[in-house]
């Protein structure tokens, strides 16, 4: 029998995988967040809030009138920042997971080349980015419906998306398949590293290097974006052109309260061909990450895993029942009978000590920053904030650790596994946290509202770390999520300081919002616990 | 020991996986036959209070258990078909966690979990991550960390799935060696696994209790219903259509054709004496089972 054409396995596959993604909860949540995020993103023309606005010469605030032009563009902008990295969590882990669930084994015995393989894997990521990014387009036309000015034009409406958009997100795709293929970026550690790659690689470089982006914004030179992937430096370009403003005067981001704002008919972005070559030529760096994803793809096979220390092996012992015992001889009735004391506080500590015995090269690192956010005043901050980002990859998978492995059937009837498995992990979660954060608290008693934001700060990353990984079965998006407003934060935003120790302000209200917050997600993972596990 | 009342467990779409189950078991080895589908996994997973039933209860030593799991899961030894492993552990330190949550003492875990590695032929893997163990260690450690607690009530299902033939007897010798003042109940649809250990047979299907009895009555019961054909090559597809068939074997005179059910089905058959294999085959058909 002759294998099947290439194109009909990797359609195959893209069926499979979008299939799959379509039919999850966090698909669900993700719509429903691009959709609230469009009407946040477009707010009513006349609050005083724009996302894209240039300065006249005279110095004021220009936007546009909510025409199609204008909400193509904005939703655009929208969709490739939100997909860049929301996104990027939503795809990664699918190699991952086919080599957990043995789908990679079948897969690798098939005439499938790795190439296909993984190329499969891009498309059938695109493909879903692109399905989920048609909600950004749907949270448009609900903003033109009620604010929208003039005919609803289809072009000028969807071409910044399919010129943004859609090349954008088979870049993201292919990174997601690089971080799954790649030893040492697979897993939680990828995620936190991907936070920084996409702020760096994807927003802040293309923006310099495009001339887009550069201090207080202004003077900049533009130069040709050929690295741009989610077209941000473009972007600020093409509508410096058709706006006729300076490059340093157009801006992307919501702007709250602005003063005498104008709004004009803007007609939108031009089109040129040199454009549209350019975000053409996303498609080619995407060939960047394909090729190294296949360069360190092991396809499955474990011999191609980097071989551990191995004891000598001994001699085979059997039992003294299978006759001819080749070694030491065991029975089980030969052992003293034993009397089990299970208990909720034996199975916390047990359950804090596997986390860390799971913790890699962490168990390195986390004591050293624990140590080091001890130093008082101003000196323990920067070991505060590596202690915090540390925390993160080490709770991630805390609370999803038997969805993922498939140990729930192993745990559940043990009796020292409480009702709420979420307690338990919370409980956990808390013992580990403040074991590393003891040191600080003690030299922060001196300060009693700083320590106790110090305290609330951890319960927040405990509480938020165990909710989420139970709610969503992974880590993904707690990592997501916790790295965005640690990296805020440590960007000397008050208002993400969740634990008093980043900003130049601390305040202990900010920290007991936090904690708040992490209560609450922590009381809605217990509530859903409730109803799915309802044995106990 | 055990006494299960009546148990059904519904899932969504109306599936019945379990159907009025009831059965009162005392010390021993419980083996559970059936084939795929009898809803043998959907009970253990009851019993090893994973699971909550639709209805009816079970109570282990006189104690209601849907109410309160925790009195099983005291006693409980569970080997679940399908399981993983924390792929970043060593097979030591698993053991050592799932021990704590059983409540072992910590100056009684190392010494248990060293038994146990020993017991299961993995001590020389017991310093290497989990990760990297075939899917037969893997399941050897499923094994131990059932029996770690010292367990009053054992359940394993499809225990031997992955095992070689020299694990497999490893395995049903450590069973027979703790069936003594224990309940264990062993699925599988292997019958040469209960045959060596099993002092009572339960046969399910269709998520229902066929029957339950010791392997002797079940033979005693087949007796007379088991029959060999010695037929051409030719036959056998003709044959296959019309009996259930046990097993075959090719020899000089032809294909000697073993089968249950109606001896006068085959020319020249003879009755001979039954297996529990055929005994199995037996109640599957007066049940309503397809020749297979």
């Amino acid at each position: 029998m002759n294998p099947p054409p290439i194109w009909t396995l990797v359609r195959a596959q893209v069926a499979a995988e979008v299939t799959t993604r379509l039919r999850s909860t966090p698909t669900a949540v993700a719509v429903i967040a691009i959709l609230i995020a469009s009407f946040k993103w477009i707010p009513d023309p006349a609050s005083g809030a724009v996302s894209l606005a240039w300065n006249e010469e005279a110095g004021k605030s220009v936007s546009g009138i909510y025409n199609s032009a204008y909400l193509g563009a904005s939703v655009s902008v929208l969709a490739s920042l939100f997909l860049s990295l929301i996104g990027f969590y939503l795809v990664a882990g699918s190699i991952r997971r086919d080599r957990s669930n043995g789908v990679g084994a079948i897969l690798a015995a098939t005439p499938l080349p790795s190439w296909a393989y993984l190329a499969g894997k891009i498309a059938a990521h695109s493909v879903y980015l692109w399905t989920i990014g048609l909600a950004s387009l749907a949270g448009g036309l609900l903003v033109f419906l009620r604010f929208g000015q003039g005919p609803f034009e289809p072009l000028a409406f969807l071409a910044p998306w399919i010129l943004f958009v859609a090349p954008g997100m088979v870049f993201i795709a292919a990174l997601a398949i690089l971080f799954d293929a790649t030893p040492g970026l697979r897993g939680v550690g990828g995620y936190v590293v991907y936070f920084f790659a996409w702020i760096f690689l994807l927003v802040v470089f293309p923006g310099l290097t495009s001339g887009g982006m550069g201090p207080d914004g202004a003077a900049q030179v533009a130069t040709t974006p050929y690295y741009d992937p989610i077209g941000m430096g473009a972007i600020l370009q093409m509508m410096q052109e058709s706006t006729g403003s300076r490059l340093g005067d157009v801006s992307i981001g919501l702007q709250y309260g602005i003063k005498d704002l104008v709004l004009v008919e803007w007609s939108g972005l031009q089109y040129s061909p040199r454009w549209v070559g350019l975000r053409l030529l996303t498609f080619l760096w995407t060939l960047l990450p394909f090729g190294l994803a296949l360069l360190f793809f092991d396809r499955f096979d474990p011999s191609r895993k980097r071989a551990g220390r191995q004891p000598a092996e001994r001699p085979v012992a059997t039992t003294a029942t299978t006759g001819e015992p080749t070694g030491r001889i065991v029975s089980l009735s030969a052992l003293p009978p034993i009397h089990c004391a299970p208990g909720f506080w034996r199975s916390v500590l047990a359950e804090a000590r596997i986390l860390w015995s799971g913790a890699g090269l962490l168990r390195f690192a986390l004591p050293l920053a624990a140590l080091a956010a001890a130093a008082p005043g101003k000196a323990g901050l920067p070991g505060a904030a590596a202690l915090l980002l540390l925390l993160g990859p080490a709770l991630a998978e805390l609370a999803a650790r038997e969805s993922l492995a498939g140990t729930w059937p192993l745990i559940l009837g043990q009796p020292g596994v409480p009702a709420s498995t979420v307690m338990w992990k919370l409980a956990a979660a808390l013992v580990f946290v403040f074991a590393f954060g003891l040191p600080r608290l003690l030299t922060s008693l001196a300060d009693p509202a700083l320590a106790l934001a110090w305290l609330c700060g951890l319960f927040f990353v405990a509480a938020f770390a165990v909710a989420a990984g139970a709610l969503t079965g992974g880590g993904k998006l707690f990592t997501g999520f916790y790295v965005a407003i640690w990296y805020t934060a440590l960007n000397a935003a008050p208002f993400a300081d969740f634990a008093a120790a980043m900003s130049p302000s601390p305040s202990l209200a900010t920290s007991a919002v936090y904690a708040g917050v992490g209560l609450a997600a922590a009381g809605l993972a217990w509530a859903v616990e409730r109803r799915r596990f309802s044995f106990a | 020991m055990l006494e299960i009342r009546s148990l059904a467990k519904e899932y969504s779409g109306n599936h019945l996986a379990l159907q009025d189950f009831s059965l009162e078991l005392g010390e021993g080895v419980l083996g559970l036959l059936g084939p795929n589908g009898a809803g043998k996994t959907t009970l253990m997973s009851i019993l090893a209070t994973v699971t909550r039933p639709t209805r009816g209860t079970f109570l282990w030593q006189g104690r209601d258990a849907v109410a309160d799991p925790l009195v099983v899961r005291r006693a409980l030894g569970y080997l679940p078909q399908d399981f993983g492993v924390y792929d970043k552990l060593t097979a030591r330190e698993f053991l050592f966690y799932l021990g704590r949550l059983k409540g072992i003492p910590e100056n009684e875990l190392g010494r248990r979990v060293d038994a146990l590695l020993e017991l299961t032929n993995l001590h020389g893997a017991a310093k290497r991550r989990l990760g990297g163990f075939s899917g037969g260690m893997r399941q050897r450690v499923g094994i131990a960390q059932a029996l770690l607690g010292d367990p009053r009530l054992v359940i394993v299902d499809e225990p031997t799935v992955g095992l070689d033939p020299e694990e497999r007897v490893r395995f049903r010798n450590l069973l027979s060696e703790i069936a003594h003042g224990r309940l264990v109940i062993l699925s599988t649809h292997i019958v040469s696994d209960v045959e060596a250990v099993a002092t009572k047979i339960a046969v399910m299907r269709q998520g229902r209790l066929l029957k339950v009895a010791s392997p002797e009555d079940l033979l005693r019961a087949a007796a007379g219903k088991v029959f060999v054909a010695v037929l051409p090559s030719e036959q056998i597809a003709e044959a296959q259509r019309r009996v259930a068939v046990s097993s075959l074997s090719r020899r000089s005179d032809g294909v000697h054709l073993r089968y249950v059910g109606g001896g006068d089905s085959l020319p020249g058959a003879r009755a001979v004496e039954p297996t529990l294999e055929d005994a199995y085959l037996l109640i599957n058909l007066e049940a309503g089972g397809q020749p297979s």
